[in-house]
Order: C-alpha cells, then sequence, then structure tokens
C-alpha cells in the first residue's frame, strides 16, 4: 500500500509528543475501566508516560532536523523545553496526588488533561510556523482553563476559569490576527521564511503591515507569559485555581510561551529587532516593577506568587531584549532557575495549606518555621533563590541576565533589573520574618510529608542549589540550545 | 451568456419550481388518501374527483384566511422566518438532477438547474439553514409552546444533520467526487444502495429526522406542545411552513434517489426522467407509510439515538469504506 | 464589472451587517446579522475560487455555530440589551482604542507599499483544481499533515474540557 502523494511525516521526529498525546488518550480509557476508588491509579501511568517520554528526549539531546514540511523542528532548544516541560509536569501529577485526594477530586481526566497540556507546550517548543505555534498554544489554553476550573464546587476556581477564558481567548484572537496580517504581508507563516522577507531577500514587503502584525502577535505573546499591562487575568487565576494548578501554570506553560516568544522574535522578527527591542524594553521594566511593586501589598500567599511571577516574566524578559546568542541563553537559563525554585515553593504551598483554601493566608504561615524546622529551611531556600540571593540558582541567573544586558548595551534594563531585585527582597524575605520571628495564633497540628512530596521538595531544592554552586552543566544545556536556533 | 442559455435557465427553473410548488398538493392529497385507507377509512373524496381537489381547496381556505400576529412578537423575524424556511427548501431543489443531459435544438441541456462541483455540500449547506426558519419561528412568536419546539427541532436537526453528512461520504469516496451528477452517472452499472446499504438506512432515517416528520416530527408534538414552533402562525405563514415541509422531502427524496437508488437509471425502455419521478413517488409514500406505521419517540430517546447509535455507525460505515477503498486500491 | 459589482454587494453586506451585530441592542438580531456577515464571507470566497472554504463557512458556521449561539440566546431568553460595559471610562476608552487601531491599521493599508507591491499582490495563475475539495484534501495531508493532526487534539481536549465541566455527577 502506497500513498499518492509524499508525505513529509517522520514519526521519530516528535517522539515525545507522540508519547505524552498517546498516555493521555489511554488515560481517557482508563477511567471507563477503573472503578471508583481506584482513579488514583491514573497518577501513576501519567508518570510512567512522562518517564517514557522523558528518557526518549534525553536521546534526541544533540539532533537537529526538520520536518513536516519545516513546520517542525527537532534541535536543542525543543529538547531541552521537552525536558523541562516533562519535568515540571511529573512534579505536578506527583503534587496533586495529595491535593486531589484531600479534596475527593481523583479523576482521570485531570492527568490526561495535564498531559495534554504538556503536549500543547511541546508543540510551541518545536514549532517552526505561526500556524503550529498557534495551535499548540491553543491546545496548552484550553487544557489549562479547564484546569483552573476543575473544582467545579467552588467559587473561587470557576471565577478563575471564567476569566481565564474570556481573556485569553480574547489574547488568542489578537494573536490570530496579528499572524494574519504577517502572513497577508509576507505570504508565508514560516518563520524563517518571514526573517528571510523582513531581511530583504526577495520580493519587497510592506513594512507598515509587518509591524502591525508583528505588535499584535507580540501582545498575544505578552498575554500568556503575564507581562504587564495584560497581566490583569494572573493574580486571580493563580489564586482561584487549584494550588497544584498553579504551581502548573506558573512553570510549564510560562516556559513555553518563551520559548514562543524566543523563535518568533529571534527568527522571524529578528532581522527587525532595531524596532522592537524597545517596545519589549520597556514592557520588561513594566512588568518587574509592576509585579515586584503589587506583590508587597498582597496578604495571600497564592496571590503573592502570583504576582511574584509576573516579575520574573519581567527578568526574563531582559533576556530577549538582550538578544542573540548571550541574551537567549540568559533567558533560558533563567527561566529553567524559576521553574525549579517556583515549583519548589509552590510544593510547600501546597504541603501547608488545608481543606477549602485555609491556610493560604501570609498569617498562616507565622510561627512554621521553628514547628517545622524541615519545611522551613525549604520554604526559606526557594524564597532565597526567587529574590536572588547567593548561593542559589536565582541569583546566578539574575547575575547572568543582568550581565548580558550591560554587555549589549542595555545597561538601564539592568539598573531597572538590580532596583526590582532589591525590592522583591522586601516581600520575600517577609515571610521568612513572620515563619520565624512570629508566634503561630493557634495551635499547629502535625504535618507527616507524603512520600511524593518528599520526592517533589528533594528535587526543586536539588535544582535550586546544585546550579546555584556549579552552574556549568545548566549553563551549558541553555547556551548549546539558544545556539541551535541561529544555525 | 447568450439568449438561448439565458431561456435554457429560466425554463429550468420555471419547471423545478412548479413541479415542488404544484406537486406538494399532490402529495399532501396522496398522504391523506394513503393514511386514510392504511387507518380503513376513505380519506377525502367530495371534492373533485377521488377528493383531488381537496388540498387546493384547503389552500384557498388558508389563503382568506386572518393573519395573525400575536402581541409582543418580534415583528421582522415573525415575517422573516415562514420566508427562510420555504426559500431554503426551493434552493436546495436548484441542485438535484432529475435526468441525465437531452439533445433539445441542438443544445446539449442538462436536467437539473445547476451542476455545481460541491453540489451535496452546496444541499448539506443549505439544509443547515433551513433550521433557522424553524427555529426562529419558534422565537418570534414570543409564545412558549412555538420556543420549546423551536428548540427542540433545532437540537434535532443540529444532530441528525451531523449524521446525515457522514453517511453520504463513502458516496463521495466511491466516486471521487461532490457532484450530485456524476454520483448519479457512476450508478449506471450497479445502484448504490447495494454496496452502502448501511449508509442507506442511516440517510433515511436522518432524512426523516431532518424533515420533522414522524415518528421524528418532535418539533411539533401536538400532544404535548400544541402544534411546535407553527402554533402562532397563521393563513399564508402557515401554508409557507407547510410548503416548506413538503418540499423539503422531495429534495430528501431527490438525494436519496440520486445518490442511493440510481438516479435517473432503470431497467427497460422508459425515460430517466421517468424513473426518477416513479422513484420519487415510491419514497414519498414510504414516507407517509412511516407515519402511519410508527409511534412518536420520546424527545431524549431520540437525541440518544441520534448521538449514540446513528453517528457511530455512519462514522464505522465510513472507516470500514475507506479501508475497503484502500485494499482495492 | 461583474466582479466589482458581487464584490460591493458582499463587502457592503458584510461590514453593514457587522456593525449591525455590534450596534442592535436584541441579541437574537445580532445573531441573525452575525449569520448574514457570515454568509456575505461565504460569498467572498465563492469569488476568490474557494468554493470548498465557502461551503464549509455556510455549513459550519452559519448552519452549526449560529444555531447554538441562537440556542443559548433563547433559553437564556435574554431579550433585552444588558449593558456588560461599565458607562463613561471604560467605555470610553474601548471607543478611543478601537479608533486608535482603526486609525494606524488604516494608515498601513494606505501607506505606499501596503497596496499592490510586495507579496500581497495578484498571485500568479491559479492551479487548475485551486479550492477543490480533492486539492485542499491532498495538502491537508501532505504539507499541511502536522498541522491538521495537532488540531484534533486541540478539539478532543475542547471535548473532555466540555464533558469534564459539564456532566451532572462530579464527585463519586
Amino acid at each position: 500500500m502506497t500513498f499518492p502523494f509524499p508525505v513529509d511525516a517522520s514519526l521519530s521526529l516528535i517522539e515525545p509528543l507522540l508519547i505524552v498525546c498517546g498516555v493521555g488518550i489511554l488515560l481517557l480509557l482508563l477511567d471507563l475501566v477503573l472503578p471508583h476508588g481506584q482513579k488514583h491509579l491514573t497518577a501513576w501511568v501519567a508518570l510512567g508516560g512522562l518517564g517514557w517520554a522523558l528518557i526518549r528526549t534525553l536521546a534526541q539531546w544533540g539532533l537537529s532536523e526538520r520536518g513536516y514540511a519545516g513546520m517542525v523542528s527537532l534541535d536543542n532548544l525543543s529538547t531541552l523545553f521537552n525536558v523541562v516541560f516533562l519535568c515540571s509536569t511529573a512534579i505536578v501529577v506527583l503534587l496533586s496526588m495529595a491535593f486531589l485526594k484531600r479534596e475527593e477530586v481523583e479523576h482521570a481526566e485531570y492527568h490526561a488533561l495535564l498531559l495534554f497540556a504538556t503536549s500543547g507546550m511541546m508543540m510551541l517548543a518545536s514549532g517552526l510556523d505561526l500556524i503550529t505555534l498557534f495551535l499548540g498554544i491553543e491546545v496548552l489554553s484550553i487544557s489549562l482553563y479547564i484546569l483552573a476550573g476543575y473544582r467545579r464546587n467552588s467559587d473561587a476556581s470557576n471565577e478563575a476559569a471564567m476569566k481565564y477564558f474570556l481573556l485569553g481567548a480574547f489574547a488568542s484572537g489578537i494573536l490570530l490576527y496579528g499572524i494574519a496580517l504577517v502572513y497577508g504581508a509576507t505570504g508565508t507563516t514560516s518563520l524563517h521564511r518571514i526573517g528571510e522577507a523582513i531581511a530583504g531577500v526577495g520580493a519587497p514587503v510592506p513594512e507598515g503591515l509587518i509591524y502591525a502584525g508583528m505588535s499584535l502577535i507580540l501582545v498575544g505573546l505578552a498575554f500568556k507569559v503575564a507581562a504587564v499591562p495584560f497581566h490583569m487575568w494572573t493574580p486571580d487565576v493563580y489564586q482561584g485555581a487549584p494550588t497544584p494548578i498553579t504551581a502548573f501554570l506558573s512553570a510549564g506553560p510560562k516556559a513555553a510561551a518563551f520559548a514562543a516568544f524566543l523563535r518568533v522574535f529571534f527568527i522571524a522578527f529578528g532581522p527587525a529587532q532595531a524596532e522592537w527591542d524597545m517596545v519589549l524594553g520597556v514592557i520588561a521594566v513594566l512588568t518587574m516593577t509592576v509585579g515586584n511593586i503589587a506583590a508587597i501589598a498582597q496578604t495571600n500567599v497564592k496571590r503573592m506568587l502570583a504576582y511574584s511571577s509576573i516579575a520574573h516574566s519581567g527578568y526574563v524578559l531582559i533576556g530577549l531584549v538582550s538578544g542573540g546568542l548571550v541574551g537567549g541563553t540568559g533567558a533560558v537559563f533563567y527561566l529553567m532557575a524559576y521553574v525549579a525554585m517556583n515549583l519548589g515553593a509552590f510544593g510547600i504551598v501546597v504541603l501547608l495549606e488545608s481543606k477549602a483554601d485555609r491556610g493560604e493566608e501570609l498569617k498562616d504561615y507565622a510561627g512554621i518555621g521553628f514547628k517545622y524546622p524541615l519545611i522551613g529551611a525549604l520554604l526559606s531556600l526557594f524564597m532565597l533563590s526567587l529574590s536572588g540571593i547567593p548561593p542559589t540558582v536565582g541569583f546566578v541567573g539574575k547575575l547572568y541576565l543582568f550581565g548580558t544586558a550591560v554587555q549589549t548595551g542595555h545597561v538601564w534594563l539592568a539598573v531597572f533589573g538590580v532596583l526590582n531585585s532589591a525590592i522583591s527582597v522586601f516581600y520575600y524575605l517577609r515571610l521568612l520574618v513572620l515563619m520565624y520571628m512570629r508566634e503561630s495564633q493557634e495551635t499547629l497540628p502535625a504535618i507527616r510529608i507524603p512520600l511524593a512530596m518528599a520526592v517533589v521538595l528533594t528535587v526543586a531544592a536539588v535544582g535550586t542549589l546544585w546550579p546555584g554552586l556549579f552552574p556549568n552543566t545548566w549553563f551549558h544545556a541553555a547556551q548549546e540550545s539558544v545556539r541551535s536556533i541561529f544555525s | 451568456m447568450d439568449l438561448a442559455t439565458i431561456i435554457e435557465a429560466v425554463v429550468k427553473v420555471l419547471i423545478v419550481l412548479g413541479f415542488v410548488l404544484m406537486g406538494v398538493p399532490l402529495i399532501v392529497w396522496m398522504e391523506r388518501k394513503v393514511l386514510g385507507h392504511m387507518q380503513d377509512r376513505i380519506g377525502p373524496e367530495r371534492v373533485g374527483p377521488f377528493g383531488l381537489l381537496q388540498t387546493i381547496a384547503d389552500g384557498m381556505k388558508l389563503f382568506f384566511k386572518e393573519d395573525m400576529l400575536p402581541a409582543q412578537a418580534d415583528k421582522v423575524v415573525f415575517f422573516l422566518a415562514p420566508g427562510l424556511s420555504i426559500v431554503t427548501a426551493l434552493v436546495a431543489a436548484t441542485v438535484v438532477p432529475w435526468g441525465d443531459t437531452v439533445t433539445l435544438f441542438g443544445r446539449e441541456i442538462g436536467l437539473r438547474i445547476t451542476d455545481v462541483n460541491i453540489a451535496l455540500l452546496f444541499l448539506l449547506g443549505t439544509t443547515s439553514m433551513g433550521v433557522y426558519g424553524i427555529v426562529l419561528g419558534g422565537w418570534a412568536s414570543n409564545s412558549k409552546y412555538p420556543l420549546l419546539g423551536g428548540l427542540r427541532s433545532s437540537a434535532q436537526m443540529i444532530s441528525y444533520e451531523l449524521a446525515q453528512g457522514i453517511s453520504l461520504v463513502p458516496i463521495v469516496m466511491i466516486t471521487g467526487s461532490l457532484s450530485l451528477s456524476q454520483i448519479g452517472r457512476a450508478q449506471e452499472s450497479m445502484w448504490f444502495v447495494v454496496p452502502q446499504f448501511f449508509a442507506f438506512v442511516i440517510f433515511v432515517i436522518c432524512a426523516v429526522a431532518e424533515t420533522n416528520r414522524a415518528p421524528f416530527d418532535l418539533a411539533e408534538a401536538e400532544t404535548e406542545l400544541v402544534a411546535g414552533f407553527h402554533t402562532e402562525f397563521s393563513s399564508m405563514k402557515f401554508a409557507l411552513y407547510f410548503l416548506s415541509e413538503y418540499a423539503n422531502m422531495m429534495v430528501v427524496a431527490g438525494v436519496a434517489i440520486t445518490c442511493f437508488l440510481g438516479a435517473w437509471h432503470g431497467p427497460g425502455p422508459i425515460p430517466g426522467v421517468l424513473w426518477f419521478l416513479i422513484k420519487l413517488s415510491l419514497f414519498l409514500f414510504f414516507f407517509i407509510w412511516l407515519r402511519a406505521t410508527f409511534p412518536r419517540l420520546r424527545y431524549d430517546q431520540l437525541m440518544g439515538f441520534g448521538w449514540k447509535v446513528l453517528l457511530p455507525a455512519s462514522l464505522l460505515n465510513m472507516a470500514v469504506t475507506a479501508v475497503v477503498l484502500v485494499m482495492k486500491g | 464589472m461583474t466582479e466589482i459589482i458581487l464584490f460591493s454587494l458582499f463587502a457592503l453586506t458584510a461590514v453593514t451587517c457587522a456593525l449591525g451585530v455590534v450596534f442592535h441592542k436584541n441579541p437574537v438580531h445580532c445573531a441573525l446579522l452575525l449569520v448574514a456577515v457570515l454568509l456575505s464571507l461565504a460569498g467572498l470566497f465563492i469569488m476568490l475560487h474557494a468554493q470548498f472554504i465557502a461551503a464549509l463557512q455556510v455549513i459550519v458556521y452559519a448552519g452549526a455555530i449560529m444555531v447554538l449561539f441562537l440556542f443559548v440566546l433563547m433559553l437564556l431568553n435574554v431579550r433585552r440589551h444588558e449593558d456588560v460595559l461599565t458607562p463613561g471610562a471604560a467605555k470610553g476608552f474601548g471607543f478611543l482604542f478601537a479608533l486608535i487601531v482603526f486609525v494606524e491599521l488604516l494608515w498601513v493599508a494606505l501607506s505606499p507599499g501596503g497596496g499592490e507591491q510586495g507579496s500581497v499582490g495578484a498571485p500568479a495563475a491559479l492551479p487548475q483544481e485551486f479550492g477543490s475539495p480533492a486539492a485542499i484534501g491532498r495538502i491537508l495531508y501532505t504539507t499541511w499533515l502536522y498541522p491538521f493532526e495537532i488540531t484534533s487534539i486541540l478539539l478532543l481536549v475542547a471535548v473532555v474540557g466540555a464533558v469534564l465541566l459539564a456532566r451532572r455527577k462530579f464527585v463519586g
């Protein structure tokens, strides 16, 4: 049996993606077979799938191929991001175990949607075409809208899902309009060919149309990474969503959106960097400043971490503005660091909260430092890393990011970055002060750390500390990945 | 575009419109007669020979009735809805071929108003627009029963449209064309009802549901909803709904014949157009027969049947056909 | 000439009805005007030799999605236009930004290079099968295979989500 026309479809190119999607569908089928009360077993199946995909992904390191009519790229960037996505999803699956049991919402769909969201991220990280990027964003976003509203009986969760959905759909519309304009101007959706058209290869292109399209695409992507002034959804969604999903939202999807940012602005709009770097620079400064200042005023831990996540988007944007291999490397390294330390912080939040959103207020953290020494120490580690204090990965990441900004002549960005880090120290350390220097209002119950949670916290702690001391491996990986998109 | 082409087009449009509009009274008469005999009574017999003029008389009566406009009704939509219904039904009739080509006055003339190459999609499109006539009629009346009838029928039509469309896909795969005249020509040696019997059954069930005929006439279930979506319509507006229901029956029967029952092909020296008319009458008789035989379904049964039985069955049929076609090369 | 007349007809209907969708007070009328917009777009697609897309536009958007819209509007019985925007500032900002975007796009369209030169101009002669279902099917399963397949994942996710959020029993 032969096809009457040539089909350019190498399955090995997208093997991890296929595994993740396949396991997702398998979970939906398993849901039919598993009796009630046994649904938690799907978590282990999901973990198995993620592990398998991770092994296959690691085997792809160093490969560089393109396929599917040039729409999919297997390079070190996609491989590195796939590793980040798979690890963060696995961590979230582990985080969720206790949560789902406590809230009595164990369903196979939860894990299936997590896997589908992961597949959406992988599409984003490997997309070389505006169409595949858009589809990736949609697969990811729709899974996230649903997951944000997963606790149907909670008003906050419903509100989060609704807000996220309405604003997200609007942002997708803007993004799509931008894509349409760029396609109208250049006649192609391929990132490389858009780049060539802008660089002036071939017939001249209408510049106004391209810049209009570019700014709309910028708005769409800025929404997805929660950059100011398109960040309005973040605090409400982060606060209302189930906490493991908040952790998930702040890690993988943010990294995926930045991967898309990197490809679109480095490959397609790279030749026009002079036009966008000032705009992006201003957005970066606004994002850092608004995020950090608003975080100071928060009394809810999830909301505070939401604003902190906005601020961190601003730091990563510095890397994008700096541009080139050094800037890209800084951004990717910082993203990896952010995912590790942030997942750790959220792990602690999940561990300390109790049913029906209790234990999420800042005052609930009073006095826990001495009551639970291990948890206190870990949370301190993550907070120190988030605020960028040595010897943590947050420090190394910021050092390198601000360094590249200075190196590429964006001194003002570095100045704002340093100022903002100083602001952020205030609210990160306030939590430590609460933990160690205040007495708790009520008697604290004893907490047993479940095995899954122990694994999560260990991985996050190692990920925060080890590259902080020996950053070379991560740095090398980040550099190789960014190098691969320029070749 | 020369004069002859224009004349040809006008004549064909007149023939089809005339046939559909004149055919309706005839079908209604047939329905009443057949139902009558099936229920062991005579049916209309007073007006004209065999009661043939009864429907004409009914039509005249409707024409002279007072045209009511319910208070609080949405005037524009209330006027628009019956019109939409009849227009979509008549537009759909333009692509149904009733014969192959004939040569008249030295011109090759195709026996259909137009032969668009995506006729099947065109048909599905117009049928899907037909939903609006009903749902809007129900809404614009600003009255409970019509609204419920309109909602029911819109849900029903959307559900059955899917299975109906998919049951036609195997035909397209076999002939490699969406043009109804191509599909008709491809059945010279074998009617598609033979290899595609499943698709035919699914199509016919969906066709009954799409035209809101018994046993799927939940939109107007008189025992629960008075008369459903057209409760508030009187006079010519009611007549338009009435016309469009029967016109839709003819279109759907025409499509079933073209796609499954050999179109205008048939044994013997009988000309193609006549064969088409014979098949059409038999198919319409079948519609009436169904109405006399089956009790009305319950609404949830109807939706469940559409989504859980017909849709998977038509998908399966499509997949099997695809596999068989690929194996045969 | 015929082309210009037809284009003006469809384009004017589309724009007028689109304005109607925004400004009409009755939601059901808005939905109907949107149907009219979609139908005129289908007309424009046919003029671009994209008959297949035109048919899909009618079947999927005008025929299925809009009926669902109407369905919801009728079930909720939204008779009167409810002002969702807070009056004053928010509305003013909305108009301001819409105006800015409009002027910007107008400027882009009218600026030199926005019109005939560049890749926007008339394409080379259309391939013979252009816009036919066969041609679209072939391109969907070759060049655009990957986007086509991941779209099915997108739809699967949407279906799973709809069932998850809407089914009656959730716990147990």
